[in-house]
């Protein structure tokens, strides 16, 4: 069956994998919020260290391949744009390092973060929180993180089974119009089935689930993404 | 908690029927039934062949018992306690194995999965890991631990959503066309876990059309058509009857030969 990798979750012995989802959901909003401001030496760095957090995770970027190719076109928008607006090499070099922190922050979160684990860390915090329902809010997240990876997967499965039966190219319209409907009605029913198996295994979103701890990943976390925000800033 | 799973906590008089149905139906329209008063029992720690040619509602029968329809009219009854509008209580007390195995596996790797049913039923974490670390090496799933469930074969799958239902220590393990889409391997290794555990006093129902693989082992049989339970009995029973059902049957075998851990 055509399946697709990215913004998949995979198991493995690392250290991103072992930190808290809530430690890493706060450094990907640091990291976001700061390279707003950065120099284009300090997006290098964080970039640098971004990609060299990629290979300790072992990302399967040969993979990815394929489906950062709708990225990579984004990319290549930004920095045409950007120079065209600006006249400037660095701002445009600046800002497609920006998209590319971004991205490698997505593709890092999403490959170490379980969304049961992140929805455990997330219910546990809201639920603390007067008048929200934390464990609902955090199960709603979960159920639509859930989700994105299966539309990636029934758009593969459509595009993959259309071009094994050799399907025409017609008017543009009318094809994205029928791949649409087939995407969305594989979807309903790939999401039917999602709620069968939920309710067979009697999934009460409600409930609260255990925490997750703090261990020494978090706290080595939290050390090598200050040094690197500070150095950064300095540059 | 040791061997908790390998031994049904569940234990009645062997002949004590563990399900018993009474005049069920159901509809989705009015004048259209698709199932027609069935009433049927099944013996506790037996395994049972619930078998037909396609659309004879025994994938429907499955999910009435389930709870995740609700049958029109009749009742069930487990262990003589009247279930019938009681389905959240049948959800727990039957464990159901899709017939696409892969569309109930939520969990983002093979030990989250299993989990994933216990942590619903708020065990304590004692008893988890006691059921998880028996339900690996009962199932061969050890070494897969940690895999993403799609990256297991197809064999590998079905036994992963056996054991997350099993860790939920269901009444009834209820089994949907269990060997579709598996090769000969993947049917043995299969077939031979819900022996072992039919052993272990685990009452098993099995619905397949393939007879040839299951016949052998099944205590007792169930011949769906249309909706209506044409055949019910033992093996030797039912088995005249197969072929003029649509039921394949390979030609000369004998009903002990009826087994795909025979061939």
């Amino acid at each position: 069956m055509a399946e697709a990798l990215i913004f998949h979750y995979r198991a493995q012995d690392t250290f991103l994998c072992k930190a808290n989802p809530l430690t890493k959901v706060v450094a990907v909003i640091a990291i976001c919020v700061l390279i707003l401001s950065l120099s284009l030496s300090g997006l290098l760095l964080v970039s640098a260290a971004l990609l060299v957090t990629t290979f300790a995770q072992h990302l399967p970027l040969r993979s990815y391949k394929r489906e950062l190719k709708y990225f990579a076109f984004l990319l290549l928008l930004i920095l045409i744009t950007e120079y065209m607006a600006t006249q400037s090499h660095q701002q445009a070099a600046s800002a497609f390092l920006r998209f590319v922190c971004i991205i490698l922050c997505g593709l890092l979160i999403a490959d170490s973060t379980s969304p049961d684990d992140l929805a455990r860390s997330l219910g546990s915090l809201l639920d603390g929180i007067p008048f929200i329902r934390g464990w609902e809010v955090a199960s709603a997240i979960e159920l639509t993180l859930s989700i994105l990876p299966m539309i990636f997967d029934a758009a593969l499965q459509v595009v993959t089974a259309r071009k094994a039966r050799l399907e025409r190219r017609r008017n543009p319209l009318a094809s994205l119009t029928s791949l649409i409907s087939a995407i969305f009605s594989l979807l309903l029913d790939k999401t039917e089935d999602l709620s069968l198996a939920l309710e067979a295994r009697l999934f009460d979103p409600v409930r609260p689930r255990q925490r997750l701890p703090y261990t020494i990943a978090d706290l080595k976390l939290a050390i090598l993404l200050l040094i690197l925000l500070l150095l950064a800033s300095m540059l | 908690m040791q061997g908790h799973l390998l031994q049904s906590q569940h234990m009645t008089d062997a002949n004590h029927p563990i399900l018993s149905v009474q005049n069920l139906s159901f509809f989705f329209e009015q004048d259209n039934h698709i199932l027609k008063d069935l009433s049927f029992s099944i013996a506790k720690g037996s395994f049972t062949l619930i078998t037909g040619p396609n659309g004879s509602g025994k994938s429907l029968l499955l999910r009435c018992l389930k709870g995740l329809l609700q049958p029109k009219t009749g009742s069930i009854h487990i262990l003589d306690e009247d279930l019938t509008h009681k389905a959240k209580q049948r959800m727990q007390a039957i464990g159901l194995v899709f017939q696409d195995a892969e569309t109930q596996i939520v969990g983002q790797t093979v030990e989250k999965d299993i989990r994933f049913g216990m942590e619903n039923l708020g065990l304590p974490k004692e008893v988890q890991e006691n059921r998880l670390e028996e339900v690996l090496a009962l199932l061969d799933l050890h070494k897969q631990r940690n895999q993403r469930p799609r990256t297991l074969s197809g064999g590998e799958k079905r036994r992963l959503a056996i054991a997350g239902l099993l860790v939920m220590d269901p009444r009834l393990l209820v089994l949907d066309e269990p060997f579709a889409n598996l090769d000969y391997r993947s049917v043995v290794s299969v077939l031979s876990t819900l022996l072992r555990l039919q052993k272990a006093g685990h009452t098993i129902i099995l619905v397949s059309h393939e007879v040839d693989k299951t016949l052998a082992h099944a205590d007792h049989v169930l011949l769906l058509d249309d909706g209506h339970l044409v055949q019910s009995g033992t093996a030797v029973d039912v088995y005249p009857h197969l072929a003029s059902h649509g039921i394949y049957l390979p030609s000369s075998a004998g009903i002990e030969e009826l087994s795909w851990l025979k061939r």
